[in-house]
This record gives C-alpha cells, sequence and structure tokens, in this order.
C-alpha cells in the first residue's frame, strides 16, 4: 500500500487528519508502534500544527500568509538609485579624472590597460625673468613636461600640482603627484594626461614638498587648445 | 525529551527486572489533546490511561519486549487523539470555516504554554522562510486547515510533485530548527510529570504487586 508507506512525506499528517482509510490507518499505527523515527515523525508534525494555531490564535498567521507589501519608499529609493548611477556614469564621462591620475611620474601610471600611453609631446618649462609666457598644448594625449626648479637642490623634494588658471595660483586642483626629488640635470620630470582636460587655462606648479601651502612655488601657465 | 520511568519497582510487568523502559517524548501529542480535549489535564489523565493500558498489555504478555512499550504507549495516546477529534465535531478544521478553535492555553500549564509558543516562533520563521506565498498557504491549509493533498493541488494549480516537494522540505527545516533549539526533546518537566503520572496510575489500577 503506497500511501501508508512511512517514507510518503505526505502521511503523517494525512493520518493526523483522518484522511487515510481504516485499513491505511491501521497499517500506519502498526509501523508507528515499532518505528521510533515514524513517532519523531508525528511529534514534529503535531508541535507544527500547534505552532501554527498558535500563530491563528494570536492572529499572526493572516499577516504571514499575505505577500509582503512593498515598502512605501522604495519607488523614491529606485528612483535615487537611478539618479545616482546616472550622474556617476556622466562624472565618469565627461568630468576630468581624479587629481592622482591627470599628472604622473611616468606614462605608465596614467596607463588604463597594460600598455602605456604614446608621449605626443615634449615641453620645458623654466622661470624667466618678467612675464612667464604661456605655453600652449594640444590635448591629443600624454604631454612630457620638464620642469626646472628655479631653487635647484637635490636635497629638496618636490610636489607638482596642476589646477584651472585665472593668474592668481588659486584655482582648483585638477590633478597633483609628489614629484620627487630632481633628476641628474636638474629637471622634474611630469606626465600630463592632457586629453582628460577640457580646453581652456592651467596652471602647474612645482614647490617643495616640506614647505607650507604659502611657499613660493614656480607656476607655469598652460593653455589646452 | 525522553521520559525515562523507572521500573525497578515493577517486577512483574517486565520480564527482566531492573530494567528500565523509556517513554519518548509526547508534548505535541499532549499539546494537541489538550488543544481538541480543551483541557489540559483532562490530556494528562488521557496519557496517563494510554501508559496504564500498555503496563496492562505488557502485563498480560500481550506486548512481547518491554522495548516496544514506548510506541505502544503513543500509539493508544494517538488512539485516544482521533477519538476525541471524531467526538468532538466542534474542533473546527474545515478551511472555510472561521470558527475560533479551542483555546488550548487557558487550561495548559505555564511550562506546556512557553513550549507550544515556542512551537509557535519557529512555525513563523519556517512561514517566513518559504517563498511564494502560495507555499505558505499550502503548508497552513494542509497540516492547520487539514485539507487533503487533492483539494489543495487543484484550487492552487499544483503537481504532486511540488507539493510534496513543499512539504518534504518544510518537514526538514521545521526539525532542523527544532533541533537547533533543542525541542526535538521534551522539557524536564515533561520527565517528572510522566514518571509521576506512571507511578500514580499504576498504583490506582492495581499492577504493583501487592
Amino acid at each position: 500500500m503506497a500511501s501508508t508507506q512511512p517514507e510518503a512525506e505526505d502521511l503523517v499528517p494525512r493520518y493526523l487528519a483522518g484522511q487515510l482509510t481504516p485499513a491505511e490507518s491501521e497499517a500506519f499505527e502498526r509501523a508507528l508502534s515499532e518505528r521510533a523515527e515514524l513517532r519523531d515523525q508525528t511529534e514534529q508534525a503535531l508541535k507544527l500544527k500547534e505552532g501554527l494555531a498558535r500563530l491563528r490564535e494570536r492572529g499572526e498567521l493572516d499577516a504571514l500568509l499575505r505577500a509582503p507589501a512593498r515598502p512605501r519608499w522604495l519607488p523614491y529609493a529606485a528612483a535615487a538609485a537611478v539618479a545616482m548611477i546616472s550622474l556617476a556614469t556622466l562624472a565618469w564621462l565627461y568630468l576630468p579624472r581624479s587629481a592622482s591620475s591627470l599628472l604622473a611620474l611616468s606614462p605608465q601610471q596614467l596607463a588604463s590597460g597594460e600598455r602605456p600611453p604614446p608621449v605626443v609631446a615634449s615641453y620645458v618649462l623654466a622661470r624667466m625673468r618678467g612675464t612667464a609666457p604661456v605655453t600652449e598644448l594640444g590635448r591629443a594625449g600624454v604631454v612630457e613636461l620638464r620642469v626646472l626648479p628655479s631653487m635647484l637642490s637635490s636635497a629638496v623634494s618636490y610636489r607638482a600640482q596642476i589646477r584651472t588658471g585665472d593668474g592668481t595660483g588659486r584655482g582648483r586642483v585638477v590633478g597633483e603627484v609628489d614629484a620627487g626629488r630632481a633628476a641628474a640635470d636638474g629637471y622634474v620630470t611630469l606626465y600630463l594626461d592632457a586629453a582628460q582636460l577640457p580646453p581652456g587655462d592651467y596652471e602647474v606648479s612645482l614647490s617643495p614638498s616640506a614647505a607650507g601651502p604659502d611657499a613660493q612655488a614656480d607656476r607655469f601657465p598652460l593653455r589646452l587648445r | 525529551m525522553e521520559a525515562v520511568a523507572g521500573m525497578e519497582a515493577t517486577p512483574s510487568t517486565l520480564k527482566s527486572p531492573g530494567q528500565q523502559v523509556i517513554l519518548r517524548n509526547m508534548a505535541g501529542l499532549r499539546a494537541q489533546l489538550a488543544r481538541i480535549t480543551g483541557s489540559s489535564e483532562l490530556a494528562a489523565d488521557l496519557l496517563q490511561d494510554a501508559v496504564v493500558t500498555a503496563l496492562q498489555k505488557l502485563n498480560a504478555g500481550e506486548i512481547s519486549d518491554a522495548a516496544h512499550l514506548d510506541g505502544y504507549v503513543y500509539r493508544v495516546a494517538l488512539n485516544h487523539l482521533r477519538n476525541h477529534r471524531r467526538k468532538n465535531r466542534s474542533y473546527a478544521i474545515d478551511a472555510r470555516s472561521v470558527a475560533e478553535p479551542t483555546d488550548a492555553t487557558e487550561t495548559a500549564l505555564p511550562t506546556e504554554s512557553l513550549e507550544a509558543d515556542q512551537w509557535a516562533q519557529l512555525a513563523k520563521r519556517l512561514l517566513q522562510e518559504v517563498h511564494p506565498v502560495r507555499d505558505r498557504e499550502l503548508l497552513v491549509r494542509f497540516y492547520l486547515r487539514e485539507e487533503s493533498k487533492e483539494e489543495l493541488c487543484h484550487e492552487l494549480g499544483l503537481t504532486e510533485s511540488h507539493f510534496n516537494r513543499v512539504i518534504y522540505r518544510a518537514r526538514h527545516r521545521f526539525r532542523e530548527l527544532l533541533e537547533r533549539r533543542g525541542l526535538t526533546k521534551s522539557d524536564f518537566v515533561s520527565i517528572v510529570a510522566m514518571v509521576t503520572l506512571l507511578g500514580h496510575s499504576v498504583s490506582l489500577h492495581g499492577i504493583y504487586p501487592a
């Protein structure tokens, strides 16, 4: 009798519900008195029935049988998430990269893949008497800037920055890097990913790292075409 | 919890003097008896009667092995449950019935009530874990409202294999939850109660030798 096999998943609750035929019930009870595991199953079913009955008495059962209501704030949260993702995408596409990724000590540091980007031009920036000339750069790719500090010392470490230029030296910093010490030839060599900057006026500055923010810096105006 | 009923004092009931008989947990059965009869005391009496009946059978040699005593007790007690269900037609089991069932907690001992509350907590957790909601409904209608498998499969548009799968998972999960809480075994109070009842009933029915 297949339906009275103790292995049947629904056998115990069906017996408890009085849904078995008299012959099936008799077979079940015989098995029950001989098999401890079947009694354990019966006990568990009875505990589940009692637990459910308690939930019903407490009025908790109906709520458990309803699909969880969608929280009121969910549409707003979804809209906010979409807006944030959109803004992040726009920022990634149109805003300059982070300060550290625009200015580097080697082309490799500006690479997005394994191969370093090609250096499309090289410029020497050195202070001169009178008004500093504006160096005009193309935005075709990575540009090498060889900067000659006015205070040349092999013991000094430098910090380089590029900021939006309005001639006052107070523009927004868009890239910076610890440039280390000058090379044996006296130059501090930097690499600028010009393609990541929108056209406009900028200013590259070089100052001793140990000096405060008000320290005298070498400033070189740039114009990206 | 297993109730260990010391039978050393009843040599006439056992073929091997000094043998112990293990009376297994019947907390779930006791709770259902209390629910259906509406009285925790009556439920205890029925369990006691099951024990006495089993001992009488054992004494009469109708139970060949004392190791089967607990199974026989359970069977007799379960029969009491079925008989009372038949008698008590007011016990609402129809799926569409809105009648409130007997509140067994009114007369339940505090420990019994606590135990049943724990089962309720586990049943709640089980339902919360079951998805979709339709499968929860299946469990409630099958276990609590005692609707038939065929009826439920038809109404909920389920195959028999899906039905069996839901029942199988729920059964195993509930067992896991019980085990984790240590509720597959009965509480200490149940042991004491069972032993006390056993001794009481035995002396009442004169099973002990004079």
